[in-house]
Order: C-alpha cells, then sequence, then structure tokens
C-alpha cells in the first residue's frame, strides 16, 4: 500500500461561549483546527486532525501544522501508511522537532491501518480495558449563574470530576477556589488548572489557603524543575501536563517522585504512536493520567476514546469531551456520550466519517 | 458463546531440544544436554489459531523452569477461557489475576494471542508492533567460553559463515578472560562488533580487577555481575559499552536503570520480558533513551525465533545490536520462521508471526484446556 496523496483542510471551531481563558491574559475566540487527509492506492482513505490550541499555549500554531504538513508531504508520498512507526522514523529524518505537526499526519496512517486490518483502532492498541471512559465537566473560570448553569448540567450527567482554570492572580485564585469548595458535593472532585500561571511560593500560597478543598492541582507552574520544587514543598495531589513531552520526562518525573499524574494530551506528545507508548509506560509504572488533546474537534476525540478504551480503568483517571466547549461538528457521527461517559464507534480506524460540507475545500493538496 | 474471538482451547505441547552449554559458571553447575520447550496453541470459537512458545534453559539461568511453566499455564487456562483473544492487554489482565508473576508462562500464551491478533487482522505481527522496518536482521555468533586457542578458532569459522557480530562467553577467572577476549578482538576484522559476556558470572571484585584491560579493548560488556546494584558499581567504573541481560526483569526495572544511567545497551528476551506485550514496551523504553537492543530470547524453537524477529523487524534496525538465534540439529516445528543465511535472520511477510505449525513433529498435546 502506498501513500497516493495528502489534503490539508482548514477549520475554524468557534468556542460556544465566546472567548476562552488561561492563566496570564491568555484568550481565544476559536481554534484553529487543521484536518489531514491521506489516500492510498488501495482506495483506503486516512483522517487525522491537528489542532494546537492557540499560539502562546504550547510551541505550536496552526500556520506552522499546515507548513509543517507542507515540509513532509513530499517524503510521504509512496510510503507505506499502514506502518505508522515507519512512517513516523521517516517524519523525524525529514524535520527535527515539531511533533503537533506529525500528530496529524500520524492519526490518518493508525485510521488506515485500522481500516486495513477492518478493526477499531482500541482493538490495535491493545483492546478493551475500559468499556465507558468517564469525561470530566469543564466549568467556566468564574462564579456566577452561567458556572452554576454548567455544573448543574454536567451533574446530571453524572460527572465526577469539574475542571477549570485559574487565573495566575494569587487572591483571586484563592477566592475563586474557596468558593468552589463551598458548593461541591460529596464524591465529586475539582481540578484547577494553572497552565503554569503560578511561581512555586504562589502555587504555595494558594495551596495552603484552600486546603480545605478536595483540589487536584495541573500545571501549577511553568517549567518542569519548578513543579519538582513544589511537589517537595506541598501535601495536594499534582498533575503534570504542558512540561511533559516525551517518555523521557516520564522517566524522569518518576524517578524524582514528582508524579502523582499526569495529562496526556496525544497532539503535545506528537499523536498516537508516540502517546501510546507513553500510556504504556505510565501504565507499568503506576501513574495515573487523563487522556485529552490541546484542542480539536471530533475527529480527535474518537483517537482520545479509542486510546481510553484500551487504557487499564485504575490508570485512566478522565477524558475531555471537546463537546463542552464547542458544539460545532466536523463529523457525522460524533462519539456517543452518556451519564458522563463516551464511547468509541464500533468501526475499523477511527470509525468517523468527517462531513465534505464543514471541510470545505482542501487548502493544500499533495500529490 | 456468541464472541468468534472467545478462546476455546489451549493445547499445551512438549518438545525436547538438544542444548550444548555455550560456558559461564552459572550453566556449570547444572549442564542440561536437552531443553525442555513448551508450545502452545489457542483456538478461538471461529476457529482461527495462534501459536506461541517459551523455553527456559534448565532451572538455574532465570526464576522459570519447564514444569513451573505448564503448571502455570494449567493455573491460567480456566480463566483465559473465552476471554477475546484479539483483546491482547485484556488477555494479559486475565492472566495477571489469575496468577501473580511468571511472566515466562504468559508470555506463551501472549506471543500466541498476537500470532492470532495478525491473523485476524490479515497482518504481520511487526505491522501492529509499530510497523516494519525492515525484514533482515543481523544475527549474531556466540562463542562458548573454553581456552582461548580454540575461541578464536571458532570466531574464525563462523566469520567464515557470515557473522560479523559476537559475543565472547566469559564469566571465568577474570585475568584468564581477559586474555580470552583479547585474543578474539584482535582476530576480528574491520567492521567486526564484540561484546564479552560474563552472564553474571564475575563477583564486583573480579569485575573491578578485570576492567584495567576489558577498558583497553574495543567490545561491549555484557551483565558482569549478579545483581543489579553490583553491575551499577562496575558501569560507573567501565569505560566500554556496557549492557544489561538478566537482572532487567521487566519495564518498571527498566524504568529505573534507564534513570540511574546503568546501561547502554539492553538484551531483551521476549519470554523473559514476559511476552511481546512487555517487550514492546522495554523496546519503546529504549528507543527514547537511546539504548541500544538484542531482541532475542532464551531459547526456543521455530516459534521464538519468529515473535523476537517480528519485534526486531519492527525496531530501527541502528538501534539493534543483532540477535541471538538457536541453531540445532531437530526437524522444525512450524513452516515459514524466519531463515538464518550469511549471518542474517529472514522474514516472511505472512500474517502473524508468519508461521505454519507441524502437527506431526509437535505430537500429541500434554494438555488440553477446553
Amino acid at each position: 500500500m502506498k501513500i497516493t496523496q495528502i489534503s490539508v483542510y482548514q477549520v475554524d471551531l468557534p468556542f460556544d461561549r465566546g472567548s476562552y481563558k488561561l492563566s496570564g491574559g491568555r484568550s481565544w475566540e476559536a481554534m484553529d483546527s487543521t484536518v489531514v487527509r491521506i489516500d492510498t492506492d488501495a482506495g483506503i482513505v486516512g483522517w487525522g486532525e491537528t489542532c494546537p490550541f492557540g499560539p502562546n499555549y504550547l510551541a505550536a500554531f496552526a500556520r506552522g501544522a499546515r507548513a509543517g504538513i507542507g515540509e513532509l508531504a513530499p517524503g510521504l508520498l509512496g510510503l507505506d501508511p499502514s506502518q505508522p512507526a515507519v512512517i513516523y522514523a521517516m517524519m523525524d529524518h525529514n524535520l527535527l522537532g515539531h511533533p503537533y505537526v506529525k500528530h496529524g499526519i500520524d492519526m490518518a496512517c493508525w485510521d488506515i491501518l485500522g481500516k486495513l486490518a477492518k478493526q477499531p483502532l482500541y482493538t490495535l492498541f491493545g483492546g478493551i480495558l475500559t468499556e465507558f471512559p468517564s469525561t470530566s465537566g469543564w466549568i467556566p473560570p468564574a462564579h456566577g449563574d452561567w458556572m452554576n448553569e454548567v455544573i448543574a448540567r454536567h451533574r446530571a450527567d453524572g460527572c465526577r470530576q469539574l475542571s477549570t482554570k485559574a487565573s495566575g492572580d494569587v487572591e483571586a485564585d484563592i477566592e475563586f477556589i474557596s468558593r468552589l469548595g463551598e458548593i461541591m458535593q460529596p464524591g465529586e472532585s475539582v481540578k484547577i488548572d494553572a497552565n503554569g500561571g503560578w511561581r512555586v511560593d504562589q502555587a504555595l500560597r494558594v495551596m495552603r489557603a484552600t486546603a480545605q478543598v478536595d483540589a487536584y492541582f495541573e500545571q501549577p507552574c511553568a517549567t518542569y524543575e519548578e513543579c519538582r520544587t513544589l511537589r517537595h514543598s506541598c501535601n495536594r495531589p499534582l498533575t503534570l501536563d504542558e512540561c511533559v513531552l516525551d517518555m523521557d520526562t516520564i522517566i524522569r518525573c518518576w524517578h524524582e517522585g514528582v508524579c502523582d499524574s499526569i495529562n496526556l494530551k496525544i497532539g503535545r506528545v506528537g499523536g498516537l504512536t508516540p502517546a501510546l507508548q507513553m500510556r504504556d509506560l505510565c501504565s507499568v509504572l503506576g501513574i495515573p493520567f487523563h487522556l485529552q488533546c490541546a484542542g480539536g474537534s471530533s475527529i480527535t476525540q474518537a483517537a482520545i476514546v479509542h486510546l481510553a478504551h484500551s487504557t487499564a480503568p485504575e490508570r485512566l483517571l478522565y477524558i475531555w469531551d471537546i463537546g463542552d466547549l464547542v458544539s460545532f461538528n466536523t463529523v457525522s457521527n460524533p462519539m456517543p456520550r452518556k451519564d458522563g461517559k463516551m464511547h468509541a464507534h464500533h468501526l475499523p480506524g477511527l470509525g468517523v466519517y468527517p462531513i465534505d460540507a464543514v471541510l470545505g475545500d482542501p487548502v493544500a493538496v499533495y500529490g | 458463546m456468541n464472541n468468534p474471538n472467545a478462546i476455546t482451547s489451549i493445547s499445551v505441547y512438549a518438545l525436547e531440544i538438544p542444548f550444548h552449554a555455550l560456558g559461564s559458571r552459572w550453566i556449570g553447575r547444572q549442564k542440561p544436554e536437552h531443553l525442555d520447550s513448551t508450545i502452545v496453541i489457542i483456538e478461538t470459537a471461529s476457529g482461527l489459531t495462534g501459536i506461541g512458545e517459551s523455553c527456559p534453559i534448565g532451572a538455574i539461568y532465570l526464576p522459570a523452569f519447564a514444569a513451573g511453566l505448564r503448571a502455570a499455564l494449567a493455573e491460567m487456562a480456566p480463566a483465559l477461557l473465552g476471554q477475546d483473544a484479539t483483546q491482547i492487554n485484556q488477555v494479559y489482565r486475565a492472566m495477571d489475576a489469575a496468577l501473580f508473576g511468571h511472566g515466562y508462562a504468559k508470555a506463551a500464551i501472549d506471543i500466541a494471542c498476537w500470532d492470532l491478533l495478525g491473523k485476524h487482522c490479515a497482518q504481520p505481527v511487526s505491522s501492529l508492533l509499530g510497523g516494519r522496518h525492515q525484514s533482515r536482521i543481523p544475527a549474531y555468533a556466540s562463542i562458548p567460553l573454553r581456552a582461548v586457542d580454540e575461541m578464536v578458532a571458532t570466531l574464525k569459522q563462523k566469520q567464515g559463515d557470515g557473522y560479523t557480530r559476537f559475543q565472547i562467553k566469559i564469566g571465568d577467572d577474570p585475568l584468564v578472560d581477559c586474555e580470552r577476549v583479547k585474543a578474539v578482538v584482535e582476530a576480528g576484522r574491520p567492521g567486526d562488533l564484540f561484546m564479552a559476556d560474563a552472564n553474571r558470572g564475575w563477583s564486583k571484585a573480579d569485575a573491578l580487577r578485570a576492567l584495567e584491560t576489558i577498558n583497553g579493548i574495543d567490545c561491549y560488556l555484557e551483565q558482569p555481575c549478579a545483581t543489579y546494584q553490583e553491575c551499577l558499581t562496575v558501569r560507573a567504573r567501565c569505560t566500554r559499552p556496557f549492557i544489561l541481560d538478566e537482572v532487567i526483569d521487566g519495564p518498571a526495572e527498566l524504568a529505573r536503570a534507564l534513570a540511574e544511567d546503568a546501561l547502554d545497551a539492553l538484551v531483551i528476551k521476549v519470554t523473559h520480558a514476559g511476552g511481546l506485550t512487555p517487550a514492546k514496551i522495554e523496546r519503546d523504553m529504549c528507543l527514547t533513551r537511546g539504548v541500544q537492543m538484542r531482541i532475542e530470547d532464551t531459547a526456543g524453537t521455530e516459534v521464538t525465533r519468529a515473535a523476537q524477529a517480528q519485534l526486531a523487524a519492527a525496531t530501527p534496525l541502528a538501534m539493534q545490536l543483532g540477535s541471538y538465534t538457536f541453531i540445532n540439529d531437530r526437524p522444525p516445528v512450524a513452516d515459514g520462521a524466519p531463515e538464518i543465511r550469511d549471518g542474517m535472520l529472514h522474514l516472511n511477510h505472512e500474517p502473524g508471526l508468519g508461521l505454519v505449525p507441524k502437527m506431526d513433529v509437535l505430537g500429541e498435546p500434554l494438555a488440553v484446556y477446553t
């Protein structure tokens, strides 16, 4: 089997309720997603997506994704897409770094391998261990009617973990988290994602002042070393996210006793091929993890759900449902969600059907 | 039973394999002339089959022995029947729930499931382990622990057979071992690669006495002492690339070794790791830290050779030091196994492990669980 053509589509994914805010004043109105279609001489078509959130979130941006695919495409035409790690080695040979670019192509290759093997991806990832992965429920980073309405919806849906953002302002964050503690119900937990917005001293102040709230703190400080210092000075559960870029970091943070849990974002680490390796490593080392992506639509959601299905329930924390933020759909059969849980379609590959009319005309075609 | 992929039977076969000890102290205490290999064939409701094998070397090379392996299979079989053989990790969890440890027994079932999954998907196992980088894997020749002259003669003979990678068995008196390594490496041709393997035969003091000489010879040093901690001490003083083998029992031990910079290369023995599933994780971990590998096994037949070769085929060649192969005088248990020619293993492109078992050679099963 050979790759005959690579087509690139650009899709805007607007946030349903206007701007989406992260610590440090970062804010975006929509995600700029890049959908990849790989055609083969066998007639099998594979789909992938890469969506780096905003350009100031990670070292990744949408125009760079499309430029990167343009850089890689000539070297991929004619290769066998049903061997994802071999394709990956070729991508690494032709372009250093840029994991988020490779992510979109890698996902399309896995989709092709699944279709060739006539198996859902979860079978190729080791088989179903978690039949119904639980979603965490995003809530807006401010108290008020909107938050109350979203929390009520999550509770009605059976969601057990709420997830929200810190602002980076210590006083405001202490007040915000303390009030969250007052409205939480037994059995619920909350994950406070600072997206690296606190210094170590700031994180310590927030954590001490909110000690009564059963909260997880995600990526409190920007760097691994700051998080390590914090880890050894606090007794709250930490989740490492942006600073965990590869397996190497997992080995290091496991060895240094920093890793309570991680947030494994497929796009950040470079796609399903490396994410699978990190999933397996966390599984054997006893590190629990969330499965998410930086951004994306229902195509990315499918990749997350297949990976989640094939992950042991005692390792899998929560998956993200992009539908919490963006109701705009790129596929005609998004992942079903019921009682706060999702499951994949039992179809070959990713098992989703992108909608031509939504994708529009390709912005680039190679081959 | 509705699931066509449900395991309906597990047949267990025993096979005697001729064995010649290569040397080192550990084997001196127990010199098996035959190995007792166990081959497993699983069958699903749809009639699809998968084959796997695990073959310990005697009972003191690793904590693994043939009778224990069969007892473990009997222990796990009830929990395996009815499991979906195509859901690899589900099957492994069922084994872990039924029996603690004993990865070498689980390996036979795990390998059989990978074979079956490959056939189910109509893909070689290598494609499901990431993708096939190459279909030819360099083998290496092992030079048994003997007198210096004999070892040099064996080297020359193996060079003539097309080998360019050699393992020199040591683990005897450290100063005599140094003479062995020196003489063999000096008889090497440009491009030949040498690995001096003590198989845990040296004490820490032995290793430290030998290091002054070994450090001046262009070879790898493999598993000098019995424990991980002893090896770590030796490693800190060794300037040669350092290989660990027997002391790495699985991915968690490997993570520790990687974090403590305890090795430059790892021997991944598929059944010692617990099967292809954990061996693949070790492979991925080595790749991320630039640690070279030998992907091989303790011992076995064509089935073992096919399993190790599928993982090796799915691993970049630059990261491999070569694979061990067991060549002995007995009728093959399967057609389609990787052929050994010119110092290389040559894989076919058939689904699964690419094997067609020869039921007449396997004979009557020792046990059938249904």
